[in-house]
């Protein structure tokens, strides 16, 4: 596009937003005095001509109308798409600024420019010029004098889009993903499965296929964090006894991983025979059951104790009558007095 | 078999006789207590061997003298034994044959002094079997055991009761136990 076609589109721009700016605008209750207004400073590329810079300044009431939405968003989608996406990811940590110190050209169109109603009313979108707007505001001065200071973030003239060329981020899923997303901050982040089960770790594959977390209700837009970056160390209170990756290094030769990231733990093989003890891998924040390892964890004693019992040999009653048969002898009779009157005892006595 | 009359009361003319003629005193016993106490042993002894001969005389004459008591079995001699001792007061006889030995054992005798008891039997069985018989008092609680025997073996009975040794040491040792074993 030539700078001419630019400086072309720019005055257009320029008067769509001046006739917007003088249009009458109905005040919501309380937010036309506390509302914020915003400053737009547009500033013509380098290359072209300073006289025909243009430099416009307007207020801008962000949240208060449909309309108003609708322009924000159409500079919005011109001038950061990444920040646009990062902003739509966790719209409720961006700060909402108090005063916009910048301004999109908001008089391109009007609502009869628009086909339907529906279109319009996208209200992240709104959201997403305020993260733009504080983007500008980081890089730009604020002071007066912006006007006249080369902008950083100038709107060039063919990134200006029609309304329908406005893709909301909604309807480009492609595009947050390929933004650099703000990292947010780990209370806020859904624990993705990380590592195998304990059952599938202890038993093979989990009887139960359940999904880690179910799904979010359909009511906001959910984003899952990157696993990759989850850090869940400072976090653990339970049991975590060894790596996935170590336990496969003292069993069986695993598999190079070299593709997978750290988060991306491959499945555990049912029967790579491994001891119990090493086949237990807990989750970061196992369940109230297995947080008492000594009771949960029935390992295997390493040795039983040996229990002593005496072998007893009896010997057999035949057999030792048979041996004790020859070793005595006996003959003859004990000697019996059976004295048959009274002489013979008396002479026995008297031959003591 | 002697007559059934062994003792035989005169009222007429005041005499008790046996049925051979032998005329019998009846002595109270604090008497005789004081006799053996005043006399001595050997004179209480001579008197009580005396009786005894007495009393083996008459079972001698009912069991047909000498031989007639020798062949005789040991309950008839014990049986015509008992009898003239309880005739004349002297208590209750038994036998007791410990293997060889012989041992008579009087139980309601008239006197403590084992001594005077042991001089009785003497004199009955001496006197029943025309035998010289000596005898040695064995220790005994409420009769008097006499262990009958040579004089030489009843002297070293007489020591060793003397000593202490029980009655079953005696026995063993007169049968030739080596000492100290008992049988």
């Amino acid at each position: 596009m030539s700078p001419e076609d630019r400086l072309s589109k720019l005055e257009t721009l320029l008067d769509r937003v001046t006739t917007r700016a003088h249009a009458p605008r109905p005040m919501r209750n309380g937010e036309g005095a506390a509302g914020p207004s915003a400053s737009v400073s547009v500033a013509p590329p380098v290359a072209a001509d300073p006289a025909d810079e243009v430099a416009v300044e307007i207020s801008v009431d962000p949240p208060a109308a449909a309309d108003e939405a609708i322009v924000q968003a159409e500079a919005g989608a011109t001038l950061d798409l990444a920040a646009d996406s990062r902003a739509a990811k966790d719209p409720l940590e961006a700060p909402r600024p108090e005063r916009a110190p910048e301004a999109l050209p908001t008089d391109a169109f009007s609502p009869e420019d628009l086909p339907s109603r529906e279109r319009i009313v996208v209200a992240p979108v709104a959201q997403l010029g305020e993260a733009n707007a504080i983007e500008r505001d980081k890089d730009a001065p604020v002071s007066s004098e912006r006007e006249e200071q080369p902008r950083p973030h100038s709107i060039l003239p063919e990134d200006v889009v029609s309304p329908e060329e406005v893709v909301s981020p909604e309807e480009s899923p492609g595009a947050e993903l390929a933004a650099p997303a703000e990292e947010p901050p780990a209370s806020s982040r859904r624990a993705i499965l990380l590592e195998p089960k304990l059952e599938e770790l202890a038993f093979g594959e989990s009887s139960a296929s359940e999904e880690p977390h179910s799904a979010p209700p359909e009511s906001g837009r959910q984003v899952a964090a990157a696993t990759a970056d989850l850090d869940f160390e400072g976090e653990s209170t339970g049991v975590r006894p060894k790596e996935v990756g170590q336990v496969l290094a003292a069993g069986a030769p695993a598999e190079p991983s070299s593709a997978e990231p750290e988060a991306a733990i491959p499945p555990v093989e049912p029967h790579l025979g491994l001891e119990p003890a090493e086949e237990l891998v807990l989750d970061p924040q196992p369940p109230a059951s297995l947080v008492a390892p000594a009771q949960a964890l029935e390992l295997p004693s390493p040795q039983p104790a040996l229990a002593l019992e005496p072998e007893v040999t009896a010997a057999r009653l035949p057999e030792l009558a048979a041996a004790m048969a020859p070793a005595a002898v006996f003959a003859g009779a004990l000697p019996r007095f059976d004295p048959l009157t009274f002489g013979e005892l008396l002479d026995a006595t008297l031959s003591l | 078999m002697a007559n059934a009359e062994p003792v035989r009361f005169d009222l007429a003319t005041g005499r008790v006789e046996t049925d051979a003629g032998e005329r019998l005193v009846l002595v109270p016993l604090p008497s005789f207590d004081e006799l053996v106490e005043w006399a001595g042993p050997d004179v209480a002894s001579r008197f009580a061997r005396g009786i005894g001969a007495s009393i083996g005389r008459r079972i001698a004459s009912r069991l047909g003298h000498a031989a007639g008591v020798r062949g005789a079995s040991l309950e008839g001699f014990v049986t015509e034994m008992a009898l003239q001792m309880a005739l004349s007061g002297w208590g209750s006889p038994s036998i007791e044959r410990w293997g060889k030995a012989l041992v008579v054992s009087v139980e309601h005798a008239p006197t403590r002094d084992r001594g005077v008891v042991v001089a009785f039997v003497e004199g009955a069985l001496g006197a029943a079997t025309g035998t010289e018989v000596h005898g040695a008092a064995l220790s005994a609680d409420g009769s008097v055991r006499v262990l009958l025997t040579n004089a030489t073996r009843a002297a070293e009975a007489r020591g060793w009761t003397s000593d202490g040794v029980s009655a079953a040491e005696v026995i063993a040792r007169l049968h030739g136990a080596p000492t100290g074993v008992t049988a």
